[in-house]
């Protein structure tokens, strides 16, 4: 339960860091084509 | 892979070629200079000032002023101009009489460093024009480190991309479908790609700002901090932290995965969705940060720029997988796993190839004002070049079709029989990836040229090419004769302009000439100067028109005192 539950918490900030990617990338363009 | 996958690969190959990151020039360009280009002072100036059309950085940014025996004539640092950001300035020694030489060299906001070169004069008897040595006034100033970084940077980021598309979303059903495999070398050279990836961005930011602002390599005290400064370096240091939110996501998400098990887990499903989406954001920082972003309509530049690199990774990444995949599954189970990855693999190809020549087309359509830049412009001749990088896939692609995929085929009933169609396979796409990243090669020099400028079509209309050397050439239009001489023809030197006018054997007095040069090679503001009458039907003028090495463009319009007016147009190659 205790693995599953990391491997969960794992994932989730896994889906952080493409979000937090695509922001950069979403303000850059916004930026550039703004 | 299917022989219509083969296929298409192999066909689409040409077309490939038009594609990876392109570009076309909003470069940084000098709106004026103090003094004035060609001119002879009275005084000494204090400084030379140049105004460009936005602010450029002065610690990437050089001003040399040389006397006649390249003695600098500088007497310290360059700076901008408090009341003006566009403005660089640099201090003067107490200029003798003679001529001197400027050559400046600026970053732009896409990175590409803009040159050039212009001459003055101080009097009252500077004596007539010396013929300096100009500095190699190219339209990159590209060296052979930074481009293999460049390279090496292209290949590790969109192997690690591609080796993560492979390893999470084709290959995965390798492992449930055949007994006693797994897909671990892959996700270990996915892991070996990102650090490596890693490290290259980082390497080429540095060698990036190195040569920007005419630094060592090694000076990262001084050069770190500096990495940030253009906008250029900006989306480099994106990009690195992106590829490394992508690298960790991507590495989580082979981590939960359960390849045995048909369903996703959801944390497997959250995990391959960040990785997905952070390699989408990492591809679109180099459109963003490059041309792609400084061509118009740039929404679509950069989107097709974008989707060119995502195919392009998925396509590279997936040929290295097959062959780790290759190396990697026990001899016994190697056919029947090939069997498993390579038809799905092909469909995945398949689509990108399609999707790679509609993007390179597309690219290529934008970036080209004419077809004629093709052959005639070095950006131009390194597309030719990776188009036939590409061509040479044809042959590989055609013995696959022909002799491995059948006997795979074959092998399905009877795996002894895969063994060799297995090792051709491995023998034919090895081939092909060495030739994708020699693609990949030619798409790093080719987005570090400026494409040619819009101004290049004209060369299409022109009446006359001359140059280089003194010209004398002699051109009809509309029953007018026109002599044009042009001496000495040399760039950054006071050039004298004539023209004789003539009609049926008679000069033309009276006429209203003007000509307006355009520099074909490179985006710059163009200059029009109006020719005066010096004898019956002699139009001339000495002008520093030719500040750059290259091909101009002079066009000229006659008005004459009756009749309509005429024009003509003229590429003159300008050397240094």
């Amino acid at each position: 339960m205790t693995r599953q539950l990391l491997l969960l918490l794992a994932a989730v900030a896994a889906l952080g860091a493409g979000a937090a990617a695509a922001v950069i990338a979403i303000l850059e363009l916004q930026h550039v084509l703004g | 892979m299917r022989p219509r996958v083969r296929t298409s690969v192999a066909a689409g190959a040409v077309l490939a070629a038009l594609t990876l990151p392109a570009a076309a020039s909003a470069h940084a360009y000098l709106v004026r200079t103090t003094p004035a280009a060609s001119v002879t002072l009275n005084a000494p100036p204090p400084s030379v000032a140049l105004t460009f059309d936005e602010a450029v950085e002065p610690r990437f940014a050089l001003i040399s002023v040389t006397d006649v025996n390249a003695r600098p004539e500088t007497s310290g640092p360059l700076r901008r101009s408090p009341s003006n950001p566009d403005v660089l300035v640099v201090p003067l020694k107490r200029l003798a009489e003679g001529w001197y030489l400027v050559y400046w060299r600026a970053i732009s906001v896409d990175g590409h460093p803009v040159q050039g070169a212009f001459t003055f004069a101080v009097g009252p008897n500077a004596g007539p024009a010396p013929q300096f040595t100009v500095p190699h006034i190219a339209q990159t100033a590209t060296t052979t480190p930074l481009l293999l970084a460049r390279w090496a940077m292209f290949l590790t980021v969109m192997s690690a991309i591609g080796l993560f598309v492979l390893r999470a979303l084709v290959a995965r059903p390798l492992v449930r479908r055949v007994d006693e495999t797994n897909l671990r070398a892959v996700s270990v050279a996915f892991v070996v790609a990102s650090v490596l990836g890693l490290l290259a961005v980082a390497v080429y930011l540095e060698e990036s700002t190195a040569v920007d602002s005419l630094r060592s390599f090694w000076a990262f005290g001084t050069l770190v901090p500096l990495w940030r400064t253009t906008a250029f370096g900006r989306g480099y240091v994106k990009l690195e932290l992106c590829f490394a939110l992508f690298s960790v996501a991507a590495w989580v998400a082979l981590r939960v995965d359960r390849p045995r098990e048909e369903r996703r887990t959801v944390a497997s499903l959250l995990a391959v969705t960040g990785a997905l989406t952070a390699a989408a954001a990492v591809l679109v920082l180099p459109g963003a940060a490059g041309h792609a972003a400084q061509t118009s309509p740039r929404g679509v530049t950069v989107f097709l720029d974008w989707l060119h690199l995502v195919c392009g990774s998925v396509w590279l990444g997936g040929l290295l997988g097959l062959l780790v995949l290759w190396r990697s599954l026990p001899r016994a189970r190697r056919v029947a796993g090939l069997i498993v990855a390579v038809p799905r693999f092909s469909t995945v190809a398949f689509v990108t190839v399609l999707l790679l020549l509609a993007t390179g087309v597309g690219e290529t359509v934008v970036h080209l004002p004419v077809v004629g830049a093709l052959w005639q412009t070095s950006y131009g001749k390194v597309i030719l070049v990776k188009i036939g990088i590409l061509l040479a896939t044809l042959p590989l692609a055609a013995a696959n079709l022909l002799r491995s995929k059948p006997g795979l085929v074959a092998a399905a009933e009877q795996t002894a029989l895969g063994e060799r169609p297995a090792r051709l396979l491995r023998r034919l796409v090895g081939g092909e990836a060495l030739l994708v990243a020699g693609a990949v090669f030619a798409a790093a020099l080719l987005s570090s040229l400026a494409p040619p400028p819009p101004a290049f079509a004209e060369q299409e209309r022109a009446q006359a090419r001359v140059g280089p050397g003194r010209v004398a050439a002699t051109l009809k239009r509309d029953g007018y004769t026109l002599q044009l001489l042009v001496s000495p023809n040399r760039a950054a030197a006071p050039n004298s302009f004539a023209l004789r006018l003539s009609r049926g054997g008679r000069p033309v007095r009276g006429a209203d000439v003007t000509v307006q040069f355009s520099m074909l090679d490179m985006e710059m503001p163009s200059q029009e100067y109006r020719l005066a009458e010096t004898g019956p039907g002699v139009y001339s003028r000495r002008a520093p028109a030719l500040v750059m090495v290259g091909h101009w463009g002079l066009a000229f319009t006659i008005t004459p005192r009756t009749g309509p007016p005429v024009t003509a147009l003229v590429v003159d190659h300008a050397t240094g």
